[in-house]
């Protein structure tokens, strides 16, 4: 890669260009498209079972959008169950694996590290095509008859296994399962991609420790997925040969409509530790890029290096690798052994400190400094905000003798939709309001940027936060309707507080979708470096290029943080640029 | 009409974007259709609006805190319930404190230093001492969560206490009914164990009070010498009750009360929980799923035995109707009317006899070699069984009893969550689970603790308002993990009540046995 004759010689039609592109732009930016399209879907599911928990009964989207499902305009609980678990889905995998790592990784390895394209763009294509095609089977399972998977996001064995136990289990598991192998073999391309291509192909002077935390996070999610994704293709296999093929790896003793079956001697356990192998790197590769997208963030807007460059390295290295021996705090009330559960209990509390130090870091990069707040600012904060406040409900849930007790309940839900559904979702909002006009050569509009982030920061918490006190009185997940246990009776009002938050906060998202597809198209022209910052990608043309620089690739002479440094005229200093004499490196 | 209300809210949203962009796109060209820069005026008004949604949403935060506090589930009625509700309370005292100090420092660091032209920034990149401080600190609470979690976990799961030590002090006489305040001292594997624990328990009492084979007997332990244990036996009564009056009798305040752990079984699928007690051996009998019986086949014969519990009668049972089934289908296929079937449904038939001809064999090897059942011990392996008591329905536990559960499940993994008694456990095929607990208190006395009092007279005026029936605490058991379409509706009360309650209760259910009498089965 990487001749110079190579840039801009290139006629392409619009085949090649727009639909079988092996430019990383264009791919970032068809990861970016089918994740919008799959998070707006997510989001409606959500959003028709919160309107169910909040008022249950009849109501008029049930009967237009469920059909049959929903007699009389009330949902179905089966359906109920349907909506949950391809919300969870889409959600965690399609919109936050897929959406994220796929956008950003794509788009910024190469611009930030100074390559050409990645190290094997047809790898890159077929990874983007195959979670394309998985997207649209898991769509195509909304509207099969007996409807999509019923058995929760985490498809545990007997339920997942068993057609009798629940329709979904049919021909719905069969297509989500299909769907999941092919996203996974989309993940596994597109992984060792980023991980050859920040190995391989950094510019002159793009030491390691010279790289921005955006790379680093990547790198360390993409080992992640290297290293757990095979492991849930072998769960979903041998879950496959249970279902069709008569084996029982997960199923045994089971005696169900009527007759016994004959499988006998595997355990469901087995797949609850296979699942949560790769489950729980899983939150950290959802989580990683958006912390990474973060740090850089932050460190731009406050006019400011961000603090303790090599800590923040180390935290996500740290990360990276206890996330791979907590995997059972998922599965303390399975029957383990205690004295497993009691090894998880300490791994998994001791990911607490590497985070800890991350947000302190985070902290300490704002104060004194000169904060811009563009909308990308903001929701790097609001980031920062919610990472601390579903971190912090993580201790109580990765204490085993109390995770009896909150277990399954809303106490779990409120704790990793903060992490997940708020902090993992601003980073990409955060990263989307950032990097805009390197996409699309336009600026997104400011002010709507602005109301975007009010109204669904207020809401976010306004779903999730009630949520710990619902489940601290006891109220179990994936319940349909609440309203049999008079127990929980003081604690029904919150449902209703939550779906109002959960209605605006749907709405306030319209904005930001209008304001995307606007910008992207009628916005206006954005300059080339326009929150004049220090990375590469800064350098390269407003209008895309083949090959991303015209000219020779820049070489690079210092670390990606000297904002404000003093000496200097102006308070950035892009990477490109040499030290003068007598400089040194890092303050 | 509901669709075409739809229509008209989607045109008229499509009619109100369409203008929405008419007028920004207008707006713009009069600005000149450039992006300006972040005024002052944002970017203080935004460095504002940081800190103003960081007090309210420490208002919000505070407000549920207050109304709904932390302990939505009432006080805990099971012993290490206080240990869970106690530990509960130290993490939240640690993350808490964390939580608001560290958003407010940095929505107060985003207002304070928002955007000034001359604002001296400090060019400030690590600092060793302050982050090793950082890692440091979190590291040592961290450490103290550890251990004292660890610890109440150990405790919790810990199986090997058989035998628990309860001290008693005031008795109360209450309508012939004695009620007393214990404390839970101590767990014991054996009974031997427990009497050499007993006679080094210091304190005034060393009279005890244990439950021999439907008898409760009052004895006292003494240690003679460094190992020998005498036991004196002194009176033995037929109820608890009585044993305790003549305590009162005597004017003894203080004695102690060595409980066996009483084992019990929850048997959970689609959709409902059974519960089976261990009778008077305190021991389950053995059980495999192949027994499981619904009468499926359309037998006269009612019995059902939903928890494919091996006894002879059972087993035999069983091969009578496969027998009988296989027989049907045999004279079936060779009778003049299954000229009439189809094809494929005679190929069904005759696969179905043959399965069931294939079962029958491994029934009898699974149950011969896993189950070790032979002749030689087919009357101990019926004992076991004989006086268990299977019910569907209401979960009745004795107050102070230690118990220890067994899980099971017949499909798909379900869990037994038991809120109040701060426990859980999953219920998963093909494997027996295991949790204990002792209730501390009965559900009369539950309704009559203040909180609960008051938590139920807010439910039942709100109730009252919308004119839903009033309703009294109870404990429950409810499923907690995805099982289906009736998952949310999957529950059972749980009623801890006087171990007379619970007698005079017991004594109207039928033992496995009498069912398999009233069957005439045995």
């Amino acid at each position: 890669m990487g001749a110079h004759a190579h840039a801009h010689h290139h006629k392409e039609s619009f085949i090649t260009k727009y639909i079988f592109s092996q430019d990383h732009k264009m791919i970032a930016k068809q990861f970016l498209f089918t994740a919008i399209i799959m998070g707006v879907v997510g989001m409606f599911l959500s959003l028709l079972f919160r309107i169910q928990l909040g008022w249950p009964g009849p109501n008029m989207l049930n009967s237009i959008f469920l059909g049959d499902w929903a007699p009389d305009g009330v949902m179905n609980s089966n359906m109920y169950l349907g909506l949950v678990t391809i919300h969870g889905t889409i959600m965690v995998f399609f919109v936050l694996t897929g959406g994220l790592s796929g956008t950003f990784s794509n788009l910024l390895i190469p611009l930030q590290l100074g390559a050409r394209d990645m190290a094997s763009g047809f790898l890159n294509m077929f990874s983007y095509w195959f979670f394309c095609l998985s997207s649209v089977i898991m769509l195509v399972s909304l509207f099969v008859e007996s409807g999509p998977a019923m058995a929760g996001w985490t498809v545990y064995p007997p339920i997942s296994v068993l057609e009798e136990s629940v329709p979904g289990s049919g021909l719905g598991m069969t297509l989500w399962l299909v769907s999941m192998a092919i996203f996974i073999a989309s993940s596994l391309l597109g992984s060792l991609n980023y991980i050859v291509t920040i190995l391989n192909l950094r510019t002159k002077g793009m030491k390691m420790t010279r790289m921005p935390l955006t790379i680093w996070a990547f790198f360390v999610t993409a080992i992640l997925g290297v290293l757990s994704f095979p492991v849930l293709l072998s769960a979903a296999v041998l879950l496959i040969m249970d279902r069709s093929f008569g084996t029982s790896f997960y199923i045994s003793d089971i005696f169900i409509d009527g007759h016994a079956l004959d499988q006998t001697g595997g355990s469901p356990i087995l797949f609850q530790h296979l699942f949560w192998f790769l489950g729980h790197p899983e939150v950290y590769i959802v989580l990683l890029p958006a912390l990474g997208i973060t740090s850089e963030i932050i460190a731009t807007n406050s006019r400011k290096p961000i603090f303790g460059y090599r800590a923040m390295i180390g935290s996500i290295l740290a990360i990276g690798f206890l996330s791979f021996i907590v995997w059972g705090h998922h599965m303390f009330i399975t029957g383990m052994n205690p004295f497993l559960g009691g090894v998880f209990v300490f791994t998994t509390l001791l990911i607490a400190i590497p985070s800890a130090v991350k947000v302190f870091n985070y902290i300490t990069t704002i104060w004194k400094g000169n904060i811009v707040f563009t909308p990308a600012m903001m929701f790097s904060i609001g980031l920062v905000s919610t990472f601390i406040t579903g971190g912090v409900t993580g201790i109580i849930l990765a204490d085993s003798a109390l995770d009896i007790d909150v277990h399954d309940t809303y106490f779990v839900v409120g704790h990793f939709h903060i992490v997940m559904g708020l902090s993992a979702i601003f980073g990409m909002f955060a990263g989307l309001y950032h990097w805009f006009p390197k996409l699309y050569g336009r600026m997104m509009n400011r002010k709507m940027g602005y109301v975007h982030f009010w109204v669904t920061i207020v809401c976010g918490y306004g779903v999730f936060f009630p949520m710990h006190f619902t489940g601290l009185a006891g109220a179990p997940r994936r319940y349909y309707d609440y309203s049999e246990f008079p127990f929980l009776d003081h604690v029904v009002d919150l449902n209703v507080v939550i779906s109002v938050f959960a209605v605006i906060g749907t709405l306030a998202q319209v904005i930001f979708l209008f304001n995307f597809f606007y910008s992207a198209i009628r916005g206006a022209k954005a300059i080339e470096n326009p929150w004049k910052s220090n990375t590469l990608e800064w350098t390269t043309p407003v209008e895309h290029v083949h090959g991303n620089w015209v000219g020779e690739i820049p070489e690079v002479h210092r670390w990606p943080y000297d904002y404000s440094k003093p000496g200097k005229e102006e308070d950035f200093c892009p990477q490109n640029i040499p030290l003068e004499e007598g400089e040194e490196e890092h303050g | 009409m509901g669709k075409v209300l739809l229509i008209v809210v989607l045109v008229l949203l499509v009619l109100a974007v369409a203008q929405m962009m008419r007028v920004y796109e207008l707006s713009s060209k009069v600005r000149g259709r450039k992006e300006p820069t972040i005024t002052r005026r944002e970017n203080n008004m935004n460095a504002v609006l940081m800190l103003v949604f960081c007090i309210a949403f420490f208002g919000f935060v505070i407000w549920q805190m207050v109304a709904y506090g932390m302990g939505g589930k009432g006080p805990s009625v099971s012993i290490h319930g206080e240990a869970t509700d106690w530990l509960i309370g130290l993490n939240f005292g640690i993350i808490i404190p964390v939580f608001f100090l560290c958003n407010a420092l940095l929505f107060y660091f985003a207002f304070k230093f928002a955007y000034k032209k001359d604002r001296d920034v400090y060019y400030f990149t690590h600092n060793n001492k302050l982050e090793m401080m950082w890692t440091v600190a979190p590291a040592i609470v961290l450490a103290i969560i550890i251990v004292l979690g660890l610890r109440t976990w150990n405790d919790i799961t810990d199986m090997s206490g058989d035998y628990v030590v309860h001290e008693h002090t005031g008795l109360v006489v209450n309508d012939g009914q004695v009620e007393s305040n214990f404390e839970f001292k101590a767990a014991y594997q054996t009974v031997e164990e427990a009497g050499v624990g007993l006679s080094n328990l210091s304190g005034s009492s060393k009279l005890v009070l244990v439950e021999k084979g439907g008898e409760w007997v009052l004895q006292t332990y003494e240690m003679d010498g460094e190992s020998a244990l005498i036991i004196t036996e002194q009176k033995k009564f037929n109820s608890r009750n009585s044993a305790l009056l003549s305590l009162v009798d005597e004017e003894v305040s203080m004695f102690t009360e060595l409980k066996e752990q009483k084992h019990i079984e929850i048997y959970s699928k689609q959709f409902d929980w059974t519960t089976r007690y261990a009778g008077k051996d305190n021991a389950l009998g053995d059980a495999n799923f192949k027994l499981i019986d619904y009468n499926s086949w359309g037998d006269t014969n009612t019995f059902l035995n939903p928890l494919g519990l091996i006894s002879s009668e059972t087993i035999e049972l069983h091969f009578n109707r496969i027998d009988a089934r296989v027989s049907y289908l045999n004279e079936f296929l060779g009778s003049a009317e299954a000229a009439f079937e189809t094809d494929e449904k005679l190929a069904e038939m005759t696969e179905e006899m043959e399965r069931l001809k294939r079962k029958k064999m491994r029934v009898q090897s699974t149950i011969a070699n896993d189950m070790g059942l032979n002749a030689m011990n087919q009357s101990e392996v019926n004992s076991r069984v004989y006086d268990d008591v299977i019910l569907k329905g209401d979960i009745h536990l004795v107050v102070g009893q230690p118990y220890q559960f067994q899980f099971k499940s017949q499909d798909v993994i379900h869990s037994a969550y038991f809120p109040h008694f701060r426990a859980q456990m999953n219920c998963v095929p093909g494997m027996a689970t295991q949790i204990k607990f002792t209730p501390t208190m009965t559900t009369k006395e539950f309704r009559e603790h203040p909180d609960v009092i008051a938590k139920y007279e807010a439910i039942n005026k709100a109730r009252e308002k919308v004119g839903k029936p009033l309703v009294e605490a109870s404990f429950l058991l409810l499923c907690n993990k995805i099982c289906g379409l009736s998952h949310s509706n999957m529950w059972v009360n749980v009623i801890v009540e006087t171990q007379e309650e619970y007698e005079a209760w017991m004594a109207d259910q039928k033992t496995f046995e009498q069912q398999l009498q009233a069957s005439n089965l045995k």
